[in-house]
C-alpha cells in the first residue's frame, strides 16, 4: 500500500516543538511570570510568497496540536481532519495552517504536567493559573518565531472559538479575519457551574493528592466523572433520544442493581474511561479555570468597545440551534457587538440536534461558509494592500 | 420572459440606479444576496444583508457578502443611528411580524429607505375578488390562503396614506407591471411599487 492510500488528506504529519520565552519570561495576567515555555504545534500547507495565507487553528478543551493528518501507525486522523487538507474547507493547497497546543494543556505545550526546571519535578499546582489572553500571548510569540506577522484568519470551535475571539481583541492588527464556532464572549454562570462540578469531582478523588500524583495513576475516577459531566453538556436532549433512546445495554430487562442498565450510561462510562488515558487531570483544572475567567470585555467598558480595534477585520460566527452549552444567543451577541463597534460580522445558525458536538459533526454545512469566508478575507486583504500601494 | 422575472430584473435595475455610489447599504430580507451582489459590483457599495432562511444565507455568503442569519427585528435594533446610507426592503415588508417597527428602525439606522411591495390594488386582484369571488392569485401573490408567507395586504393608496402619517417624503418612485413601467393610475395598473423615501422630521 502506498503512503497516500494509507494516510489520505494531508498524509503523515509530525508535531514540532519550540522553546520560547527563554530570555525573558512571559508576564501572566495573574501577575506572575512563566518561562521558558515549550510550545507544541503542527503545520499543514506552506506559506506563500506574499505571506498572506497563514491561518491559526485553535483547538477545543481536550484537543491538541494534531488537527489533521496522521501520526505514524495511527488509525484515526487529527481532530479537524474533515475540514483540513487539499481541496477541503481549509485548503492546504491555498493556505498554511498552524495549530499550536495551548498553554496549560498536556499535549506538548508547557502545562501542570511539565517538568518545572527549578525543581526537576512536574509543576503540578505550582503551575500558575493561566488565562485565555495568556494562551494568546504565547501563540503570538510562536508566530514571531515562525516569522508570521499577520494572519489571514484565526479559527476555532468551542474553547478554540474563545481563543480566536481573544486574538481579535488582543492583536487586532495581526488578524485579518476571525472564525468562531459554537463559542462565546464570556463564560456564563451555567458554563462555570458545569466546570466546577468537573473540578470538584477531580479534587474529591483521594488520588488527586492536592495535584501531586505524577508518580501514580492519579485521580482516574474523578477525571472520568468530570468528563462524563462534560459529555452530557456536549449532547442535546433530542440528540440523546435519537442516539440512545431508553435502550438497555446487553440485557433484556432491568437489572435492579447498580451495574449497567442503559446505553447512555455505557456511553458516558466509556467516554470517561477513555479520557483518563489521554488527558491530565490537573490540565483539566487549569483549562476549565481559564475558560471560567474568560470574558472579552475585561479591561473595556463594554463588549462593543473590546471589538473597537478590530473594525478592519472580518468575522464569521457559527452557532448550532441545539447547543445548550454555548447557546446561539452568545455568538449572536458577539455579532451585534462587532457591528455596533463598526465592524463586519456574519452570523449563521445551523439547525442541528447534535448539541455542542455539532461543531465537529455538521461539517457539510460549515464547509461552504468557511471556504467562501476565507476567500473573501484574502480578497479583501489584497484589495487593501493594492489601495495602499 | 416570465412576468415575475421581468419585474425582478427591473426592480434590481431601479434599485441600482438609486443606490449611492460607495455607500453603506443594508438589505433586510436579502434572500440569496443577488441584489446586494449587483450593488457591490455596479455601485461599489459596502453591503450587509439580513436573511431568515438557512439555505439563502449560505448562498449569500458564497457571494462574498456579510449576512446576519435571523429575523429583521433582531438583525437591526443593535445598529447605531445613521449606520447606513440606504436600507432596502425589497418584497419583504408584507411578510414581517412588525412592519411598523421595522420601518421606523430603518429610518433610525439609515438615511433613506427603499421599499418595494406588491400592490394589492392591482386590477387583476380586484377583478378576481370582485367577479370570481376568490381571493386574488397573481404573479405577486401566487399563493393559496394557507400557503402564503404574506401577512399584510395593502395598496399604493394605503402606502401613500401611511407615508403622510409617518412624515415620509417620497424622493422618487416607480411602478411596474410585467416588467414595464406604469405612469398612469398606478394603484390600479401596477403589480409592484417601488419607493425611495426620506423622513421629513427625524423621529425621536
Amino acid at each position: 500500500m502506498t503512503e497516500t492510500a494509507q494516510y489520505p488528506g494531508v498524509g503523515l504529519v509530525e508535531t514540532q516543538t519550540v522553546e520560547l520565552f527563554t530570555d525573558e519570561p512571559l508576564q501572566l495576567e495573574n501577575g506572575e511570570t512563566l518561562g521558558p515555555i515549550t510550545v507544541a504545534y503542527e503545520v499543514y500547507g506552506a506559506l506563500n510568497e506574499r505571506r498572506d495565507n497563514a491561518i491559526l487553528l485553535c483547538h477545543a478543551l481536550s484537543g491538541g496540536a494534531h488537527a489533521a493528518g496522521y501520526h505514524p501507525g495511527d488509525q484515526k486522523p487529527g481532530w479537524w481532519d474533515i475540514m483540513i487538507g487539499p481541496g477541503k474547507a481549509f485548503d492546504t493547497d491555498r493556505y498554511c495552517m498552524i495549530c499550536p497546543n495551548v498553554l496549560g494543556s498536556c499535549y506538548g505545550t508547557t502545562g501542570p504536567s511539565s517538568i518545572n526546571p527549578k525543581t526537576g519535578k512536574p509543576y503540578a499546582l505550582n503551575f500558575p493559573v493561566v488565562t485565555v489572553p495568556d494562551m494568546v500571548n504565547v501563540e503570538a510569540k510562536l508566530l514571531d518565531h515562525l516569522g508570521i506577522e499577520t494572519l489571514l484568519c484565526v479559527a476555532g470551535g468551542s474553547m478554540g472559538g474563545m481563543v480566536a475571539l481573544q486574538w481579535a481583541v488582543s492583536y487586532p492588527q495581526r488578524v485579518k479575519s476571525t472564525l468562531a464556532i459554537a463559542s462565546t464572549h464570556q463564560h456564563s454562570p451555567q458554563q462555570i457551574a458545569f466546570n466546577e462540578v468537573a473540578r470538584q469531582s477531580i479534587m474529591a478523588d483521594p488520588a488527586w493528592n492536592k495535584g501531586d500524583y505524577y508518580d501514580s495513576d492519579g485521580p482516574t475516577m474523578g477525571l472520568a466523572i468530570g468528563r462524563m459531566v462534560g459529555h452530557v453538556t456536549y449532547l442535546s436532549e433530542e440528540g440523546m433520544r435519537r442516539k440512545f433512546g431508553r435502550r438497555l445495554r446487553d440485557r433484556e430487562r432491568f437489572g435492579y442493581d447498580f451495574s449497567l442498565d442503559f446505553e447512555v450510561e455505557s456511553y458516558l462510562r466509556h467516554q470517561g474511561q477513555s479520557f483518563v488515558s489521554r488527558f491530565d487531570a490537573n490540565s483539566l483544572l487549569y483549562l476549565t479555570k481559564a475558560l471560567d475567567y474568560f470574558d472579552l470585555s475585561i479591561g473595556y467598558s463594554s463588549l462593543t468597545e473590546a471589538f473597537g480595534g478590530a473594525r478592519g477585520s472580518l468575522f464569521l460566527l457559527i452557532a448550532f440551534s441545539s447547543d445548550w452549552l454555548y447557546p446561539p444567543h452568545h455568538l449572536k451577541e458577539v455579532a451585534r457587538a462587532i457591528r455596533r463597534s463598526g465592524g463586519d460580522a456574519t452570523y449563521y445558525e445551523i439547525h442541528s440536534d447534535y448539541g455542542h458536538d455539532a461543531f465537529l459533526l455538521e461539517y457539510e454545512k460549515q464547509e461552504p461558509l468557511v471556504r467562501s469566508f476565507l476567500k473573501r478575507a484574502q480578497t479583501a486583504w489584497r484589495e487593501q494592500d493594492a489601495q495602499r500601494a | 420572459m416570465p412576468e415575475q422575472l421581468a419585474n425582478r430584473t427591473r426592480i434590481y435595475q431601479w434599485i441600482c440606479e438609486q443606490a449611492p455610489q460607495g455607500g453603506r447599504v443594508l438589505d433586510i430580507g436579502c434572500g440569496e444576496g443577488e441584489l446586494l451582489a449587483q450593488l457591490v459590483a455596479k455601485r461599489g457599495v459596502k453591503a450587509v444583508g439580513i436573511e431568515l432562511s438557512e439555505e439563502c444565507v449560505v448562498k449569500a455568503v458564497e457571494r462574498g457578502l456579510s449576512v446576519h442569519h435571523g429575523n429583521a427585528e433582531e438583525g437591526i435594533d443593535h445598529y447605531p443611528d445613521a449606520s447606513f446610507d440606504l436600507v432596502i426592503l425589497s418584497l419583504a415588508i408584507q411578510e414581517m411580524h412588525e412592519p411598523l417597527h421595522v420601518i421606523r428602525e430603518a429610518f433610525r439606522i439609515g438615511r433613506q429607505l427603499l421599499i418595494v411591495f406588491p400592490n394589492f390594488g392591482y386590477w387583476r386582484a380586484r377583478w378576481q375578488l370582485c367577479f370570481t369571488g376568490h381571493a386574488p392569485k397573481t404573479e405577486s401573490f401566487p399563493y393559496t390562503w394557507h400557503s402564503s408567507p404574506n401577512r399584510h395586504f395593502f395598496t399604493v393608496a394605503d402606502w401613500d396614506d401611511f407615508c403622510r402619517e409617518e412624515n415620509l417624503r417620497c424622493v422618487r418612485r416607480a411602478f411596474l407591471d410585467n416588467g414595464r413601467h406604469v405612469k398612469f393610475c398606478p394603484n390600479l395598473r401596477s403589480e409592484v411599487a417601488l419607493y425611495l423615501l426620506e423622513q421629513i422630521t427625524p423621529r425621536r
